[in-house]
């Protein structure tokens, strides 16, 4: 049997509400294959398919070589995490609503640097981590990082 | 390829430098900020209007407008015309498209000028649409803006170098000083630096002393070639060199140093003076760690030497090393754009001897730096300017 819906919970008047807002949406339209990628649980980045430079954030042609052909292919997923913050005040209401973010910087061990969550991570700001791609709802894609967790190395 | 020497800007000369006071918020539009800068000009310079047959422009907020949108709007007939879309490097970047421009004769008068309104929305507005990286890449992961991504890069400069707070908090302590002589200051109480280091966080470790105060205003002045000058009666300044350089060090994996440690020998060189000689420097800060960032980068001391610099100097108007006069962005507030502008009007008018409560005495020789757009992990330009008064 399907359970019923229950009724929402009657509001406390004296409790702040959280304001209706969505993630912001500008994004370009090749940067949509990290989102394809973590979809599928995936870590991809481009890499250039003349010189095999890897790169990020999304580009139209290689920092390398000007080689157009920049193809999504699995990246390996070791980094090593430079520097970290925690955003208590961030500009955009979906964002404050939901503050504080935590975000670091991760040079990874293919070349690129990336901006990215983090998330259950415990200890040192800096040190090797293991990135990862998810479906999240207002980055769509990239990157929050565990430390040491293998299941997601590559 | 090889690398050609440059031209000296022989006999090209800044006058007029004009401040807008800033407001906090404003109704107004950019278009506003601007025309009330360029009336500023005309007015201090004893010129028409007509007289301007250069523009450059730079602001965050004019919407859909550029600078070719403004001379109908101001009634204004140009053979130049620039608009300079490079944040906090746009004015560095100004005055040498305009100085070339008037030393080939392509123009006569320029007028430089940076003017930003500030809506309530106007500066998330300018953070969400910055860039396609910023878009991309970092604007989703929390929406920090520049303070976060300053952070990252302060907490890794500070940690690098064992740079702590307290020595980053006296510039900041140090400009407030300087802002508080400054009537124009949109912030008008004294800050200890215990006061400083007990701010709340914002991004750590930026605290809410380390940020500038988004505003409205704007900030203008004329190039043009000195017998111009002579011929108007106008006090000029001259400009001595110039360095401009965007994208440096890309392979730092972060930064830890800007544009100006590439060319910094060639700025000195080329106005033929060393960093002691300075009389008053007005640096570009965004968070007083770029500052010291600065101090390394532009030749006052060694990279990593910038806590130690600042221990040992007093960076106030009386002080050893005279630095941000007007107490800078962190003090009278960052108008968008007029924010690459602040430092260097101020210089002007310092070397001119005409900063009032500001003044530095017997100043003649000044620095000016700006520093700008951070499109994805690092602000990519960078400039300096080095100027002589009259009395040099």
């Amino acid at each position: 049997m399907i359970e019923p819906i229950k009724p929402p919970q009657r509001k406390n008047p004296l409790l702040r509400t959280r304001l209706p807002a969505s993630p912001p949406k500008p994004r370009s339209r090749t940067s949509h294959g990290f989102t394809r990628a973590a979809a599928e649980g995936r870590l991809m980045l481009q890499r250039c398919e003349a010189c095999g430079t890897f790169t990020y954030p999304a580009r139209e042609a290689c920092p390398s070589c000007l080689s157009p052909g920049l193809a999504f292919v699995d990246a390996p997923c070791r980094g090593m995490l430079l520097a970290e913050t925690t955003a208590r005040v961030p500009s955009d209401v979906y964002f404050r609503e939901r503050a504080p973010w935590r975000i670091g910087l991760v040079k990874m061990d293919c070349g690129p640097t990336i901006v990215a969550h983090l998330h259950r991570l415990r200890g040192g700001d800096t040190g090797p981590h293991v990135i990862s791609a998810r479906q999240e709802r207002a980055s769509r894609g990239l990157c929050p990082t565990r430390r040491g967790d293998s299941q997601h190395g590559g | 390829v090889t690398k050609s020497l440059r031209a000296p800007y022989d006999g090209i000369v800044m006058a007029a430098p004009v401040t807008i006071p800033y407001v906090r918020y404003s109704i107004e539009s950019a278009q506003w900020w601007i025309g009330r800068a360029l009336g500023a000009l005309v007015a201090q310079a004893g010129i028409k209007a007509s007289d301007i047959d250069g523009l450059c422009v730079s602001s965050f907020t004019m919407g859909t407008d550029s600078g070719i949108g403004l001379t109908q709007h101001f009634g204004l007939c140009v053979r130049w015309l620039d608009t300079i879309p490079l944040g906090g490097a746009s004015a560095i970047a100004a005055v040498r498209k305009a100085a070339r421009a008037v030393q080939a004769h392509d123009a006569d008068i320029v007028a430089c000028v940076a003017g930003d309104t500030n809506h309530v929305e106007s500066f998330r507005l300018t953070l969400e649409n910055f860039s396609r990286f910023n878009q991309d890449a970092v604007y989703p992961y929390g929406a920090g803006g520049a303070n976060a991504s300053f952070a990252l890069i302060a907490r890794n400069y500070m940690r690098t170098f064992g740079v702590t707070r307290e020595d980053v908090g006296r510039i900041a302590v140090a400009q407030r000083a300087n802002a508080l002589r400054n009537p124009h200051a949109l912030m008008k109480t004294p800050l200890t630096l215990e006061q400083y280091l007990a701010a709340r966080r914002i991004s750590d470790p930026i605290h809410l002393f380390d940020c500038v105060m988004p505003c409205a205003g704007a900030e203008a002045f004329l190039v043009m070639r000195d017998e111009t000058a002579a011929s108007l009666g106008l006090p000029a300044v001259r400009l001595l060199s110039t360095i401009e350089r965007h994208n440096a060090f890309a392979e730092d994996p972060i930064q830890v140093r800007g544009g100006w440690a590439m060319d910094i020998g060639e700025l000195y060189a080329m106005a033929g003076v060393k960093p002691d000689d300075l009389d008053v420097v007005q640096t570009y800060d965004d968070y007083p760690v770029i500052t010291m960032m600065q101090f390394e980068d532009l030749g006052f001391c060694k990279k990593g030497e910038g806590a130690a610099f600042v221990r040992q100097h007093d960076l106030r108007i009386e002080g050893d090393f005279p630095h941000n006069t007007s107490g800078g962005q962190l003090s009278v507030g960052q108008a968008g754009a007029a924010g690459a502008y602040l430092g260097l009007v101020e210089g002007l008018r310092q070397v001119l001897g005409t900063a009032g409560p500001t003044q530095v005495k017997k100043a003649s020789l000044g620095l000016a730096s700006g520093f700008g757009m951070i499109n994805y992990d690092r602000g990519l330009a960078s400039g300096a300017a080095i100027f002589a008064g009259p009395s040099r």
